[in-house]
């Protein structure tokens, strides 16, 4: 088996169920994924940097809320994830600090 | 969640791709005797149309495919309007390579003259939807026009002939309807689409039966059982040449079903479906004044819930499931 085999045979399986309410429509006409797994999925599936806004896990941003916390790490303002990974702006984390 | 359930699901919510689907119009010059719709919104205002422009400047610049997909009421009755929206997305795409806008357009075809389709064309629009209910005296039947007595027909079919003449690259889908008791009437416009539009290479057919959407006629409508209207298919198909037909897909899978595609309606009201207009579930949202949407998260999961399981029921038609 070669390696690009072995790579597509681990994500044959993802630990995720869709819940119509993690996907919603932003201000711009943007899709939202709310939630980190099934935005990961997708974007592996589509071979694409993920346009998830509120999403920073991918682009490389940091939550400055201050807990320890690196899941589901949000933005809370139009900021607009993916584009500025320098970002200082105000961010919360959705998970349990 | 299986990997070819992902890949089923990943372009129903990618960022790449955004349709809208367009109302400049709700107005119509044809009154059909099977139609669903009440044409009381009337036309899109230049303020409306200014936001429609507004979003699309916002969302292409986070797209790869853009689709413009023009509806009604009849669209052209408000060409101005497409030609505006249309030009404007056109000139957005040619600022980022990579990126395609794509415009389509259902038409009852009456107003589709070679002028006005070469003004589409050059601005983008070079996919159409023209329906036909049979021959003459078929159709002129059922595509009544809002002033009476007029030959419906002859206009449309002239039209296409133009389109046919004009040598444009556009393509063309003729949806011809049928009923229970057309259906045995449709032999001469089959070869009349055979001989004079097919050589072109710019026609498909779709036929399909009439459905009941909620029109005042509904119960009128003779329509054809399930068993029927697969045989009646397959004898249509036949009789024009499989190659020529565009069949429904099994796994299809509705633009309402889809997270990044919406209808703007007239008066800006935010949709998800061309078909359940006085359903409130339908109103998911408003195009406010800045071009920025204003979504209402709960009505417009109700058109998302397919994306759940990829039931094909829900995934097919989200409001029929409900309804039916």
């Amino acid at each position: 088996m070669g390696e690009n085999e072995e790579k597509s045979s681990k994500i044959v399986h993802v630990d995720y169920k869709v819940n119509r309410s993690d996907i919603a429509i932003d201000k711009d006409g943007r899709v939202v994924i709310n939630n980190p797994k099934l935005a990961k999925a997708v974007s592996d599936v589509l071979k694409e940097e993920p346009q998830t806004k509120g999403l920073l896990v991918d682009a490389g941003c940091k939550c400055n809320a201050g807990c320890p916390c690196d899941a589901d790490v949000k933005c809370d303002t139009d900021a607009s994830c993916g584009t500025d990974k320098s970002c200082d702006i105000d961010v919360k984390c959705g998970g349990t600090a | 969640m299986e990997q070819e359930t992902l890949k089923k699901l990943a372009p129903l919510i990618s960022n790449d791709f955004f349709e809208l689907i367009l109302l400049p119009t709700e107005s119509c010059n044809f009154r059909c005797s099977y139609c669903y719709e009440d044409f009381k919104l009337g036309t899109m205002s230049s303020e409306v149309v200014d936001r429609v422009k507004k979003l699309l400047s916002r969302r292409m610049p986070v797209a790869k495919k853009v689709v413009l997909n023009w509806f009604g009421g009849e669209p052209l009755l408000a060409k101005n309007i497409v030609l505006d929206i249309s030009r404007h997305a056109q000139d957005l795409a040619s600022y980022r390579p990579g990126l395609t806008c794509k415009g389509i357009m259902t038409t009852n075809g009456y107003l589709l003259d070679g002028d006005t389709l070469k003004e589409l064309v050059d601005a983008g629009v070079s996919s159409f939807q023209v329906t036909i209910d049979g021959p003459r005296d078929v159709h002129n039947r059922t595509r009544l026009h809002r002033h009476p007595g007029k030959d419906t027909f002859e206009t449309i079919w002239k039209n296409l002939l133009a389109v046919r003449d004009s040598g444009l690259p556009v393509s063309v889908t003729l949806r011809m309807h049928f009923d229970a008791h057309s259906h045995n009437r449709l032999q001469p416009i089959i070869e009349d689409i055979r001989n004079q539009l097919l050589p072109s290479g710019q026609f498909k057919v779709f036929f399909r039966q009439l459905s009941r959407l909620g029109g005042t006629n509904d119960k009128c409508l003779p329509v054809l059982s399930q068993e029927e209207y697969q045989v009646v298919l397959d004898k249509l198909h036949r009789q024009l040449g499989a190659e020529s037909c565009l069949k429904k897909l099994n796994n299809y899978i509705c633009y309402a079903a889809h997270a990044n595609s919406l209808v703007i309606r007239a008066d800006a009201t935010v949709a998800k479906c061309t078909v359940a207009f006085r359903d409130p579930r339908n109103r998911i949202g408003i195009l406010k004044l800045d071009g920025r949407l204003e979504i209402e998260h709960r009505k417009l999961a109700f058109w998302l819930r397919g994306l759940e399981t990829m039931d094909s029921n829900l995934l097919s038609c989200p409001f029929k499931a409900t309804v039916a």
